[in-house]
């Protein structure tokens, strides 16, 4: 008896001590380790890019709202706490937009970068799919460091999911970062198909890779090269399924959006639908463009908050024939007064007119606190990359040709359309003669300034003409006396936001832009 | 000390009586769980036995197999070898019985089905006559002298002289003198003395004794239990306080960690909220840590991370303080270790002991608030158009939300043994009424402790602890946006010009400030319900292998399932703006746990004593979790039952995480000449919480202790008993972080493609190959000294400790892609002094025990993360109202968790007192710290510390003859409160009902005062008129109870009962102006003396009854 109670206890022992196993396995949560298998568990972490991108830290306002009120388009109107420091060009280091969009840019750059580790991970030897996965990372992880190397300067260039040491990070120049992007969009354009996955236009294909190359180079002043990639895109339009909406206005029609040949890459928002219940804290879906333009007292859905809101140069220089001036701007609309009376703008709170592209048919579902929204925003159209082979062709000697698709652009703004909202501008739009072609006996100079200044009112308020300032340097022009929005604490060291102060303090490397 | 006063009680036998009690208690616990007897059926039975020449053992044998008879028996009492021949045909069992059992002396009887065979005792028959004749017999006639001393011949003050069989005796004199009337010269006095062999004294006609009482080793070396073994008291090298199991009961306590409260040096326990079944935090020698947790380690019956018993049913806990005491647990020892034994059986009768008592609480305190009346004239002073429902007094909403609440506390329990299986089994029942409508908790829970000795050398035994309990709660320290107000904050800010019910019947919504819900609709119609069962089974066997080698083996499991459910109905603001609101939440904790060691102990020669521990421990924990929640109900009937019939929004998540320990650990200790102790210990200790790269660590302690009073000088000193140094040296862990947090980790991101939701990803955490746990390296050096054998005590320890590698969440540079990654960077040192006393005071007729202890630790922060524009400052928040800013700060080189915010200057009384962003005459004037006329943010100061500079017990036991009384005395001296309470009501800002302060406010005629005028536009502000000294001397406990006479026992057949009165918290000295200095608010390392809408403590009233028999 004594034996076997002393032998079995033992037994435990012995059995007991061979099972401890200290390894965390966390099944309720996703770790790295072994996670990526194949090419299906990479989209995901794709996917996911997609989603911080139609988030308010960024394209729902934390990128798009900075790059409206710092262009000569948009000024104040009602302020509102750190972004009433852009337009004035008042913007501190500490500024807590600045800080955010560096932040959650370098959050989606580590999705991106943590996706592509993951193709390297991956079993098998399906070498196709594993580029192709590959290519459209890579373009997201391009498409971001282009807007922060706009928008920063030289920054850091982070390309790993894995920093050994984040402190020992030294700032990169734009030179050195703009190779690293036309190196991923070039390795996205050579991979990607030419439709995009799924065949949606918030996922890249080689059409919106060659797009943006177009975009890169025209920014670093490589003509030939941004000529060719436009080109391409042109010349390859019929099998991307790319092409000029008939209707301007459709465009910003959410109705019309998801079937526009038009959108090269969009950003894809969705009403009603939050990540978390009961109470959201987190800003993913979250729009604020739209309600951010509205009119403070307007009907809905323009009915907003009056905080960016464009100078009253921009309405009265902009030619009153223009049908895009009617889709861009509501210049008057019903108050919510109970009357139904469409008012002036001149009784609008802010007695200025509205940007309404983004608001006038932003879909069924939007909330009532103003975003969350079905309107998706637009990064890139077809439109856009005419203009690019226009401005390229022009520099590169190609006067007619560049003529051409300024015409494209003309033709289509004067085929008129319809704009059924009965709160404002509601009328349909017959055919006009305006805007008229430009001729081809134009010369470079003038051209070039015509193409700025198309550029200007075709892409209104869609977050390129901050850019165009920059790249063509014309800020003390159109922030001067005579330009649209005159700001007197304007200077070219302005081009260029503040390195976040936090990241300043982090890292002894780091050198301010100068100005700040 | 402890006069074992039963002890010649209990040897004097009242078997026949006692028994049956006994037996009639037995089928009662039977009865009661659900071991119905049968009480016709030995009437109805008709048994045949028709047998010759068999033994008995066969008869009853053949009597169990054919009827439903049982026999219990104990086999020295039945001769069951004897055979006998017997015929009897549809006989009534008693016919059998007596015939099998007439004249022998063996007794029987009938319950039920059950049948009990017992011994005729006759010799026990005698005293009990005898005992009679002591009783009624007062003839005092014989008068005898004597003297008490030590084997040396020093006189023992105090030692107990009794006559046997009877309550007549005396203590002895300080010269160990005594006189004692006995009722004849042939009396046996029974001498006894804590630490000496009680030794027995025939009389025999003697006048004058003198008896030298033996040294009892076995008494006088109290033995402490420690990690993994016990050591005598007097051979402890670390730094242990021990908590008696009378101390623990010395009133009703819904939790054993309230008991020890004031206690122990070096222990602080506090409240965290005075809502019935809120837990207790205990906090030993200071915060370690910022932000892994302070709690210790609670260890049951070896069963590491146990869950208390009742403080009924713990015989001792022992609080291991030091690093030489705790780093046998390695990376779990960091905040001090609490052993809980619970009570066992020892060999004898079976003793029930039935406690039962019933306590009447009442709130501690309430503000003084303004009436309907005088609101009025506030409000209107704001808001000129404010039109009153109600003047005069108006509603007092305290009035509303309190009532006298009530705890109801029963014990059961019963324990003996023989030579091979000890029992002990207890019930106990904790049912408490809140003070605050539709709160309430209650508590049933079940002790069963067995111990078995198979053989010689083999023993094994079980714990098992099984409880369950249902709380049913109100808000209280609710946080967030007033939106959320509680019922404590509610009754406060509620104004009293309004109802309970509108014209419309329904329940009023406040008219000044945010809606809510008036406290008394938010008390009754919100519902909260938690339930949660736990189980915990603890199983050893130990073996002894050869002579000084012992092995044993535990296995422990517990498994406690909880469930919170939550509904406001649509009767409250919450619920009516969602059509009702449901939550349901389920959790299982399942903990399995195998340890197994071998202890060595031999003595070679004289001089040395060796003592060897070694072990394996493997513990693995499971917690899963299911979160619910649903709204828009179409009738509140539903309450949180049926989740599947919401309307509106609702969510579902479900968590699981798994933890594994093991550890190999060791302990060695050395005595030289019983005079120089040593021990060592270590554990390697393995946490799967930890990185990849450090899994395991090492946690060694090493200690000496000196007993100078067995050195020759001090050998015969008959003043001082013990004198002994100790010093101690460790390395401890805390490895309180959560599962997971050292790898990276993927979350979900939100996403759509054409209004369809896709799974997205994003990283979300950053892998830190390299985390792992706190370390705090401890010094300990003590002092035991004990003077006149007990008669005085006095125990000192200063100790050092400094945790190092703490836990903190660094931020990173943002270009990484994440915000923070949990680090190991920082220290925090804590040091201090800790003194305790013990003295019989007074030990003659009245007797006066006294114990007191202190304590003084001093926190500082010794090293901090370096982060972003605050240099290594860290600025946190704990304020629950809006737009406080940061109310604390970590700084190095100062206690953690300083108050930050503006020094209130009093009110603005001119125009040149007024600051640029401060407000105009009348208002809140604050100082201008950096002189630039404005007032900025950089005008705010360290303007509070929460740590108090010391805390105290003081307990005192006076007795004479039956009558004793407890007087138990706490406090705190010099920590600071941040009354949030009053800075939401103080603010005068027009939202809320105020304390009667404001009716000191400025007014243009009332310009001498430091209370602000009212002012809508003010916002909450930090500021040092919010902090309280929150110093308090606090009357813990009174009881006065009254031990029957054993003349009186006798007759009602009860060997002790106590009837007692007692009161808790019945008086607070402190000049702290919230409702009670003792609350902790959102309590955690960091967060320390705060003060928000805390349900209050009570004050207690206790009639308790306790028998034995």
């Amino acid at each position: 008896m004594k034996n076997i109670i002393k032998f079995s206890a033992l037994a435990i022992l012995t059995v007991v001590v061979g099972c401890a196993d200290l390894d965390e396995e966390p099944v309720g949560s996703l770790t790295p380790v072994g996670f990526f298998n194949t090419v299906d568990d990479v989209y995901p972490m794709i996917d996911g890019t997609y989603g911080l991108m139609a988030s308010s830290n960024y394209y729902g306002a934390g990128l798009t709202v900075p790059l409206q009120l710092m262009s000569d388009m948009v000024a104040n109107g009602l302020e509102f706490s750190d972004y009433a420091e852009f337009s004035p060009f008042l913007t501190t280091p500490t500024n807590s937009y600045v800080g955010n969009l560096w932040a959650s840019s370098y959050q989606t750059i580590a999705t991106a970068n943590t996706a592509i580790q993951g193709v390297g991970l991956l079993e098998g030897d399906n070498e196709d799919e594993k580029l192709l996965v590959e290519g459209e990372a890579r373009f997201v992880r391009g498409f971001l460091y282009y807007h922060l190397v706009r928008l920063y300067g030289n920054i850091p260039y982070i390309d790993s999911p894995d920093i050994v040491d984040p402190l020992s990070i030294e700032l990169s120049t734009p030179d050195e970062v703009y190779v690293k992007i036309v190196e991923d969009l070039t390795f996205a354009f050579e991979n990607l198909e030419m439709d995009s996955r799924g065949s949606v236009r918030s996922r890249p294909s080689k059409g919106t890779a060659a797009s943006y190359l177009a975009s890169v180079y025209m920014t670093m002043g490589e003509w030939q090269k941004s000529y060719d990639s436009a080109k391409w895109v042109i010349d390859n339009a019929g099998e991307l399924n790319y092409a000029l909406a008939e209707d301007f206005q459709d465009l910003f029609r959410n109705s019309e959006q998801a079937s526009s040949l038009e959108n090269i890459f969009i950003i894809d928002f969705t009403a009603n639908l939050t990540g978390q219940t009961p109470n959201p804290t987190t800003y993913e879906n979250d729009g604020k463009i739209g309600p951010f333009n509205g009119v403070e007292g307007g009907v809905e859905p323009i009915r907003g908050w009056s905080m960016l809101v464009p100078h009253i140069n921009v309405y009265t220089t902009w030619d009153a024939n223009d049908y895009r001036l009617k889709v861009s701007l509501a210049d008057s609309l019903i108050l919510d007064d109970d009357t139904d009376i469409v008012r002036p703008f001149t009784d609008f709170e802010v007695a200025r007119p509205h940007i309404a592209k983004h608001n006038r048919f932003p879909g069924e579902g939007r909330t009532t606190a103003g975003w969350r929204a079905d309107l998706d925003y637009i990064a890139f159209r077809y439109a856009e990359v005419l203009l690019i082979a226009a401005e390229a062709a022009n520099e590169l000697g190609k006067t007619t040709e560049s003529v051409d698709y300024i015409n494209l652009i003309r033709a289509r703004a004067r085929k008129g359309g319809v704009i059924d909202f009965y709160g404002s501008g509601y009328d349909t739009y017959e055919p006009s003669s305006f805007p008229e072609d430009v001729l081809s006996t134009a010369n470079t100079e003038d051209l070039r300034s015509i193409i700025i200044e198309e550029r200007r009112i075709e892409l209104a308020f869609e977050y390129k003409r901050w850019y165009d300032i920059v790249r063509l340097d014309l800020g003390s022009e159109v922030f001067g006396a005579g330009g649209l929005e005159p700001q007197s604490n304007f200077n070219v060291q302005r081009y260029l936001l503040p390195i976040p102060q936090d990241e300043m303090n982090r890292n002894q490397n780091f050198v301010q832009n100068p100005g700040y | 000390m402890k006069i074992p006063l039963n002890e010649w009680r209990l040897a004097k036998p009242l078997l026949k009586f006692d028994l049956k009690m006994k037996l009639t208690t037995l089928f009662m616990i039977a009865t009661l769980f659900g071991l119905h007897a049968n009480n016709g059926y030995a009437q109805k039975t008709k048994v045949t036995v028709n047998v010759e020449n068999t033994s008995i053992r066969n008869i009853i044998d053949n009597i169990e197999a054919n009827s439903q008879f049982r026999f219990i028996y104990k086999t020295k009492h039945v001769d069951l070898e004897r055979k006998i021949s017997l015929n009897v045909n549809d006989a009534q069992i008693e016919k059998v019985l007596k015939s099998l059992f007439d004249k022998t002396n063996t007794r029987y009887k009938v319950r039920g089905a059950h049948i009990i065979l017992n011994k005729v005792l006759v010799e026990n028959v005698i005293p009990k006559v005898t005992s009679k004749k002591v009783v009624t017999t007062k003839v005092q006639s014989f008068v005898i002298t004597g003297l008490v001393t030590d084997e040396n011949g020093t006189p023992l003050p105090g030692a107990n002289i009794v006559e046997k069989g009877t309550v007549n005796g005396v203590t002895a004199d300080f010269d160990g003198n005594f006189n004692l009337d006995l009722t004849d010269g042939n009396a046996v006095l029974v001498i006894s003395y804590l630490g000496f062999a009680t030794q027995e004294v025939p009389v025999n006609q003697q006048t004058n004794v003198s008896v030298r009482l033996k040294e009892d080793a076995a008494g006088l070396e109290e033995v402490v239990v420690v990690g993994y073994g016990s050591v005598k008291k007097s051979d402890l090298t670390g730094s242990v306080a021990s908590i008696a199991s009378e101390d623990l009961v010395a009133f009703p306590v819904v939790d054993a960690a309230q008991a020890l409260q004031g206690r122990a040096a070096g222990v602080l326990v506090q409240s965290t909220n005075g809502a019935p079944g809120s837990d207790y935090s205990i906090q030993i020698r200071g915060n370690s840590s910022i932000n892994a947790g302070n709690d210790p380690l609670i260890v049951v019956d070896g069963f590491i991370g146990g869950v208390m018993p009742p403080s009924e049913d713990i015989k001792s806990i022992e609080i291991l303080k030091d690093a030489s005491s705790t780093a046998i647990y390695g990376a779990r020892g960091a905040n001090g270790v609490v052993i809980v034994s619970t009570k066992r059986g020892t060999e004898g009768k079976a003793k029930f002991n039935f406690t039962s008592s019933y306590s009447l609480q009442k709130e501690i305190n309430r503000l003084d608030l303004l009436n309907a009346d005088q609101f009025t004239g506030y409000i209107q002073e704001l808001y000129p158009d404010f039109v009153p429902d109600l003047t005069g007094n108006g509603t007092d909403w305290q009035d509303e939300i309190y009532r006298p609440g009530g705890v109801q506390n029963y014990q059961l329990s019963v324990s003996g043994g023989t030579e091979n299986i000890n029992y002990y089994l207890s019930g106990a029942i904790y049912d408490q009424e809140g003070v605050i409508e539709n709160s309430d908790y209650n508590r049933y829970s079940i002790t069963s402790n067995i111990d078995l000795k198979v053989s010689e050398s083999v023993k094994i035994g079980a714990s098992i602890f099984a409880r369950s309990t249902e709380r049913n709660g109100v808000i209280t320290q609710e946080g967030g946006d007033a939106s959320q107000t509680g019922v404590v904050s509610g009754a406060y800010k509620f104004s009293p010009t309004q109802g309970l019910r509108d014209e419309d019947g329904d329940y009023t919504l406040s008219a000044v400030g945010y809606p809510i819900d008036n406290p008394y609709a938010l008390a009754t119609e919100f519902e909260n319900e938690n339930i949660s069962d736990l189980f915990q089974g603890n199983l050893y066997a130990e073996i002894g292998i050869f002579n000084g080698l012992t092995f044993k083996t535990t296995l422990g499991l517990s498994k406690i399932g909880t469930r919170t459910g939550q509904y406001y109905p649509t009767t409250v603001e919450r619920g009516a703006g969602a059509g009702g609101e449901a939550t349901l939440n389920v959790s299982r904790n399942t903990s399995f746990i195998n340890e197994n060691y071998l202890t060595y102990s031999k003595t070679f020669g004289e001089a040395h004593d060796l003592s060897i521990m070694a072990g394996y421990s493997f513990q693995k924990d499971r917690s899963e979790g299911l979160d619910s929640f649903a709204s828009g109900f179409i009738s509140d009937s539903f309450s949180f039952w049926n989740l599947g019939g919401g309307t509106s929004s609702s969510f579902i998540d479900s968590a699981l995480s798994e933890t594994e320990f093991e550890a190999f650990f060791g302990r060695i200790n050395y005595t030289l000449n019983n005079k120089y102790l040593f021990t060592f210990t270590g554990r390697r200790e393995g946490a799967s919480v930890f990185a990849v790269n450090s899994k395991y660590g090492f946690f060694p302690s090493a200690a000496f202790g000196w007993k100078i009073s067995d050195e020759n000088f001090l050998l015969d000193s008959s003043t001082i008993s013990l004198l002994k140094l100790r010093a101690s040296y460790g390395e401890v862990g805390n490895q309180a972080i959560s599962p997971y947090q050292s790898l990276a980790s993927f979350t979900d991101v939100f996403t759509t493609v054409q209004g369809s939701t896709v799974a997205a990803l994003r990283p979300s955490t950053i892998s830190n190959n390299n985390l792992t746990w706190e370390t705090t390296i401890q010094t300990n050096i003590g002092l035991d000294l004990e003077i006149l054998r007990n008669r005085f005590g006095f125990t000192a320890d200063y100790y050092h400790m400094r945790t190092n590698d703490l836990l903190f969440d660094v931020p990173t540079p943002n270009y990484t892609g994440f915000q923070s990654q949990l680090q190991n960077i920082g220290s925090v040192e804590n040091k201090g002094f800790e003194f305790a006393v013990n003295a019989n005071i007074l030990q003659n007729d009245f007797k006066w025990k006294t114990y007191a202890n202190i304590s003084f630790n001093k926190n500082e922060i010794i090293e901090l993360v370096e982060n972003d524009t605050d240099g290594n400052d860290v600025y946190y928040s704990s304020s629950p109202l809006p737009g406080g800013g940061n109310t604390q700060l970590l700084r190095e080189g100062l206690p953690v968790g300083q108050f930050w915010g503006f020094i209130y200057d009093g009110v603005v009384q001119s125009a040149d007192e007024v600051l640029i962003g401060g407000e105009e005459i009348g208002g809140e004037k604050f100082k201008d710290l950096n002189g630039d006329g404005e007032l900025t943010d950089d005008d705010r100061a360290i303007i509070g510390n929460p740590h108090p500079d010391f805390s105290w017990g003081w307990n005192n036991d006076f007795s004479y003859k039956n009558l004793n009384l407890n007087i138990f005395i706490q406090g705190s001296q010099g920590g600071e409160m941040m009354n949030y309470t009053l800075m939401e009501l103080g603010t005068l800002n027009g939202r809320t009902n105020v304390t009667t302060d404001a009716l000191n406010r400025w007014t243009p005629t009332n310009t001498d005062t430091d209370i602000p005028e009212a002012r809508i536009s003010r916002s909450f502000v930090t500021s040092d008129r919010w902090i309280d000294d929150a110093s308090y001397v606090r009357l813990k406990n009174v009881s006065l109870g009254y031990n029957f006479p054993e003349t009186l026992l006798t007759k009602i057949h009860l060997s002790s009962a106590r009837l007692f009165i007692s009161g808790q918290n019945l008086i607070t000295l402190t000049d702290y102006k919230g409702i009670d200095p003792e609350v902790g608010y959102r309590s955690s390392s960091s967060n320390i003396g705060l003060d928000f809408g805390s349900y209050p403590n009570v004050k207690s009233y206790t009639l308790g009854l306790n028998i034995g028999f």
